[in-house]
């Protein structure tokens, strides 16, 4: 390994990273980690794309108050996914149908897909990373 | 084509998810109680019917052979040691974890 500093930096080409949310908010600490470790991707310039999967769907649902149960409410953090370039936020459209949900009830704008599309989607990551 | 590694069993969200996002050329891995899906039972056939053909079958060994329920694997599964577990994830492009 070449000491780093006497280098030119070297860019590596971003990977094409899947963040898969796929637990409800809350009740464990996976979608406040994903947040933080997806943003940080980000940071890193990597390729990021965002499905919410079954459940994890009520990560996005306005009018949260976690302060009832003396949690944070991590959901601010979603108003950094335009800061961080993030704008590939993806959800299966059974998904949202089963839970009654629709655009207007959630907090980032969800690009809905069959599960054939899905399967596209997934195939084309460098890994998928699952929350 | 995708590794999916499975670590619930069969009556869980997460081993749903995983069925029906399994095609043809997929191969589905079970660990820790993710094993209790392979056991040859009336309730894990059914979901078996569910799983597309051409999905390879695997159950870590080990986990099987804890829970004392190695010779109870479905005939579909092949029992992999962790070894052959790291093989898989270098065989396959991608892998997915359910949890």
């Amino acid at each position: 390994m070449p000491a780093p500093g006497n280098q030119p930096h070297q860019h590596n080409p971003a990977k094409k990273l899947l963040f898969r949310l796929s637990k409800p908010p809350y009740g464990r600490s996976h979608a406040r980690e994903a947040i933080d470790a997806l943003l940080a991707a980000a940071a890193f310039e990597q390729d990021v794309s965002v499905l919410f999967v079954g459940d994890g769907l009520y990560q996005l649902l306005k009018n949260q108050q976690p302060n009832a149960i003396d949690q944070k409410n991590f959901t601010a953090s979603f108003g950094l996914f335009n800061l961080y370039g993030i704008s590939r936020i993806y959800a299966l459209d059974t998904d949202l149908s089963e839970r009654g949900l629709s655009a207007e009830q959630l907090l980032l704008p969800v690009t809905s897909m069959d599960r054939a599309s899905l399967t596209t989607l997934l195939r084309e990551q460098d890994q998928i990373l699952s929350f | 084509m995708i590794l999916n590694i499975v670590n619930k069993n069969s009556r869980s969200d997460c081993f749903d998810q995983c069925l029906a996002q399994l095609n043809p050329g997929d191969a589905l891995l079970l660990i820790e109680d993710g094993v209790l899906a392979a056991l040859d039972t009336p309730r894990n056939h059914q979901w078996l019917q569910r799983c597309p053909e051409g999905v390879a079958l695997y159950a870590l060994r080990e986990d099987a052979l804890a829970r004392g329920v190695e010779p109870q694997l479905m005939a579909g599964f092949q029992p992999v040691s962790y070894d052959e577990f790291v093989d898989l994830v270098a065989q396959f492009r991608l892998s997915q974890s359910w949890y």
